[in-house]
This record gives C-alpha cells, sequence and structure tokens, in this order.
C-alpha cells in the first residue's frame, strides 16, 4: 500500500486532519508529528516535511493551532503545537464529512452481488 | 556550527532575518536535529542519518510568506511573448512620428521586438529541450514592490520631462511675460508632439505591471512540486 498511488493522493486531501488529530491526542513539535502519523498508519504513511510545514502553518493561519516555544536544556528549541478550540471543532466535522465520504465511496465502487 | 545547522542556513541564506524567518529556522532545524537524534538511536550512522535529515527537505521556499513557486520556463516563455506583443504594438503606434523628424522611438520599438523577437524564437524552439516542469520561487511582494517603484520612478520622469519641455519651450515668454505664438496647427502638433514623446517610456512600467499577474499564472499547486 506504501507504493500505491491513489491512497497517497486521497490521504494528501486529509493532511490537516490528520495532524489535527495528533495534535487532538496531545500538543506535539514537528518531527514528533511526523513519527506519530507513521505510528498510528502502522508504518504504512510517512508525511514528508515540505508538507508538514505547509499544512502547520495553513493550520496556524486558520487558528485552528497556536504555537509555543518549548523549554529544552539541550540541544535545538522545539516549536510546539497546541489545537485550538476552533481546531477542535474543525476536527470533528473534518472526522464526520470523512465518514459520509467513506460510506458513500464504498456503495459507489464495491459491487453489490 | 554542525553540518545541520550550515545546511539550514544555506537553505535560508536568500531571506532576510526577520523574527517569522528566524523562528521558522529554528523550528526546521529543531525537527531536523530530532530526527537525526532519532535514527541514531536507532543505530543509523550520524552522517547517514544527517543525510536522510536534508533529503527530505530540500527547500524550505514555499514556506516564506509571499513566496510563490511558479513554473519559471512556462513563465518565462509566455512573459517574453507578451513583451514582444507590447514592443509591436509601441512600434506601430509610433509609426506616424517617423514622418516628422522624431524616429528614433519608432526605431526603438523596432530594434526592441526585433531582439525580443530572436529571444522569443529561441525559446520556442528550445521548449522541446527545455524542462517546462522546472520550478522556482518567487517572492511576490518583492515583485510588487519592484511594480510600485517603477511606476514611481516613471511618474518621476514624465513629471521632470513637462517641467523641462515647458522651460525650453515657454520659458523665455513666462520670464518676459511675452505672449505665446503658436502660429498654426502645424507648430501646436509639434509642441504637443514634444509633450507626448515622453509617454513612450511607459512600455517600461507596463511591462513590470504584469509580472505579479503572470506569476500567480504559473504557481505550482500547493502539492504539485513535491514528490510524496
Amino acid at each position: 500500500m506504501g507504493d500505491n498511488s491513489i491512497s497517497r493522493d486521497i490521504i494528501r486531501g486529509h493532511i490537516d486532519a490528520i495532524i489535527l488529530r495528533v495534535l487532538c491526542e496531545g500538543d506535539n513539535y514537528g518531527y514528533e508529528i511526523i513519527k506519530a502519523i507513521a505510528k498510528n498508519s502502522d508504518g504504512k504513511y510517512e508525511l514528508k516535511e515540505p508538507s508538514l510545514y505547509t499544512s502547520l502553518k495553513r493550520l496556524e493561519t486558520q487558528k485552528l493551532i497556536s504555537s509555543y516555544w518549548g523549554d529544552e536544556s539541550q540541544g535545538g528549541r522545539r516549536k510546539y503545537y497546541k489545537v485550538t478550540s476552533l481546531g477542535e471543532e474543525a476536527y470533528e466535522k473534518s472526522l464526520a464529512d470523512w465518514k459520509i465520504a467513506k460510506d458513500l465511496i464504498d456503495k459507489l465502487i464495491e459491487r453489490q452481488d | 556550527m554542525n553540518s545541520l545547522e550550515f545546511y539550514v542556513d544555506h537553505l535560508f541564506r536568500k531571506y532576510k532575518a526577520s523574527i517569522q524567518i528566524q523562528d521558522l529556522r529554528f523550528e526546521v532545524l529543531g525537527n531536523l536535529e530530532a530526527k537525526v537524534a532519532d535514527l541514531t538511536a536507532n543505530g543509523v550512522g550520524y552522517d547517514e542519518a544527517v543525510r536522510m535529515a536534508k533529503e527530505n527537505l530540500p527547500s524550505i521556499d514555499h514556506l516564506i510568506d509571499g513566496n510563490r513557486t511558479i513554473y519559471i520556463n512556462q513563465f518565462r516563455l509566455e512573459y517574453v511573448q507578451i513583451t514582444l506583443l507590447y514592443m509591436v504594438i509601441g512600434w506601430i503606434v509610433a509609426m506616424p512620428l517617423q514622418f516628422i523628424r522624431t524616429g528614433f522611438i519608432h526605431w526603438l520599438f523596432l530594434i526592441s521586438s526585433a531582439i525580443i523577437g530572436v529571444v522569443y524564437l529561441v525559446l520556442l524552439a528550445n521548449r522541446k529541450n527545455i524542462n517546462m516542469q522546472k520550478i522556482k520561487a518567487f517572492n511576490l511582494n518583492a515583485v510588487f514592490d519592484l511594480r510600485k517603484q517603477v511606476w514611481l520612478v516613471w511618474f518621476i520622469f514624465i513629471g521632470m520631462s513637462i517641467f523641462i519641455t515647458t522651460a525650453l519651450q515657454f520659458g523665455s515668454n513666462i520670464w518676459f511675460f511675452r505672449p505665446v505664438d503658436i502660429s498654426g496647427p502645424y507648430q501646436f502638433a509639434m509642441i504637443a508632439i514634444k509633450y507626448l514623446i515622453p509617454f513612450a517610456s511607459i512600455i517600461v512600467p507596463v511591462i513590470f505591471h504584469i509580472a505579479p499577474k503572470l506569476i500567480m499564472k504559473y504557481e505550482v499547486g500547493e502539492n504539485d512540486g513535491y514528490k510524496e
């Protein structure tokens, strides 16, 4: 499935919701978000960094997430993201929309013998 | 400075150190360091981990505010084409001027058209050999600023040339309170042309004016430019 371009195209349209889901489970920073997504997909999907930054920037502009700097004593500074109440609403809505779309696509594609 | 910092500096070398950009720089660096730390903890060699981290983030151009990634060669072809069109229009409009000994503008347009025409034909002929999908980032805000500045310079130029023409033409009339003597329609036309000639230079700001719109036209879609 990892090489399946159709499923990648479908996932691509839902990156914002995928990231919101990770952040709904707790504040997180860029690299850990990528890791969490890989883990949620059982290692079958890896979000690329350019897409991550684009999506985070968009979510922040839409005020669905907010950010703050972590206070690591060593190593690089980490920018953490936190979902806002607006973001939680958006996440619930994306989830509901996705379920409707999934049912519909199932009905449309699967043959009913 | 370690090689990751060096790499991140390289990614950001084109951009001024504004607060947002500094933030982004730290964020990118922090994430790359976290990735390298994670990979090395899982047994990957340090150099290999750094290489893998860099590979995943070849550019940050699309993350800068106002930056638009465009298909540069497609953009260039149409920009040259439009410029050529404007030059030819300029040449046609300026044609009558050659009969009244101000033909140099007419020639200027003609020569410019010829040069740009050759450039256009070369680009067109090489179309199959060049990569029309090649992308490049432009800062749209900077292009808009440049456009504004070019218009400003042009207005100053026009203001100055009207002032100078008036001073040369009517300076002594004003100075000595002499009435202006325009003896006929031909003389009137000659004076009008003196005022109008500098306006031919409007072609320069007009050509700058269309750039932002074209940049937006050839913008790469959000995910087109990257292979997932």
